[in-house]
């Protein structure tokens, strides 16, 4: 789920008049809005419901590492004298940190290119895909260069974050069998 | 000694309590918002008059009901379904023997595979728009 539809679930739900807002006011006396720095519309809001996206996300792309780690692996760690810490230092995490890293990488890509769900909460909103959405929308001449340097400077970003994805699932191969 | 065998099945009976609170609060999370959004749509209670007293007032379907009346209800749902179809049985037509030729021949390429199924989601669609914008120009 994504998109439009996701933000207006958090707007009904942590919008100004939202039901999460209105019931912790009402009951904990607690106003959401009182302080200074959450707002459905600016910068904590969209990271509250980005996560929505991106913790599904992140669970398929670690998933399976994490079910590829053998428990023979930790029990030959503990044969040797090894404690959990051991295990977890020497073996559990350098076979998942691939994973992991291309993980982050994969939801940095898709946070950083994510328009429709963060323009839906503010069309106002200052990151680049609503700002170069606004520039096309006002080039009516095709005089505006803006938003096409901006959209070529983001490809350049995507392809790193995309290019590091790509080495680190050659990695991850490596320990899932097959 | 004494003291590490007593600690030890309180130390068991809360092991499993951070896992447990992590999953409650995911719960939460995942939950709440669908939650306010079907309260939105099945109860008429004005949103200022909202709280806790009122939480339990005037839950309806005649709002869902509305929509079945709604004039383009019927087609905007046949056209979202023709929609969801096609595209599930031409990516299948597409997809199945492409992963069976790859798997079975080409091992080698799957994490460029990979790598270009999930590219879709991370190229920014507005970047895109702005290339083909840049073509019409």
């Amino acid at each position: 789920m994504g998109g439009v539809v996701l933000a207006f679930l958090f707007i009904t739900l942590l919008g100004r008049q939202g039901l999460g807002t209105k019931l912790v006011r009402d009951g904990l006396g607690f106003d959401l809005y009182g302080t200074s720095w959450f707002d459905i519309s600016s910068f904590w809001g969209w990271v509250t419901v980005y996560m929505y996206f991106q913790i599904p996300l992140m669970v398929l792309v670690t998933l399976p590492a994490i079910d590829g780690l053998k428990p023979e692996w930790r029990e030959a760690s503990s044969n040797l004298g090894g404690s959990t810490w051991t295990y977890w230092r020497r073996v559990g995490l350098p076979v998942l940190a691939p994973s992991m890293l291309g993980g982050f990488l994969l939801l940095f890509a898709n946070a950083f290119s994510t328009y429709a769900t963060v323009h839906a909460l503010n069309t106002q909103s200052n990151v680049v895909p609503v700002k170069i959405s606004f520039g096309l929308r006002n080039d009516v001449g095709g005089r505006i260069t803006a938003p096409y340097a901006l959209a070529t400077m983001m490809i350049v970003v995507i392809s790193v974050a995309m290019g590091g994805y790509l080495l680190l699932r050659r990695r991850v191969e490596r320990w899932q069998g097959t | 000694m004494a003291g590490h065998m007593s600690a030890r099945p309180l130390r068991a009976r809360f092991a499993r309590l951070g896992p447990n609170l992590v999953l409650l609060l995911a719960l939460v999370f995942r939950s709440a918002p669908l939650i306010s959004t079907a309260r939105q749509s099945l109860q008429t209670v004005p949103m200022p008059l909202l709280n806790w007293n009122t939480l339990f007032d005037k839950w309806t379907f005649a709002g869902v009901q509305r929509v079945f009346d709604e004039e383009n209800f019927w087609p905007t749902l046949r056209t979202s379904l023709e929609l969801a179809g096609a595209t599930v049985v031409i990516t299948l037509a597409l997809l199945v023997p492409t992963a069976l030729y790859v798997h079975l021949r080409l091992p080698r390429a799957r994490a460029l595979v990979e790598f270009l199924t999930v590219l879709p989601y991370v190229v920014p669609p507005v970047a895109l728009a702005a290339g083909v914008a840049a073509l019409n120009r």
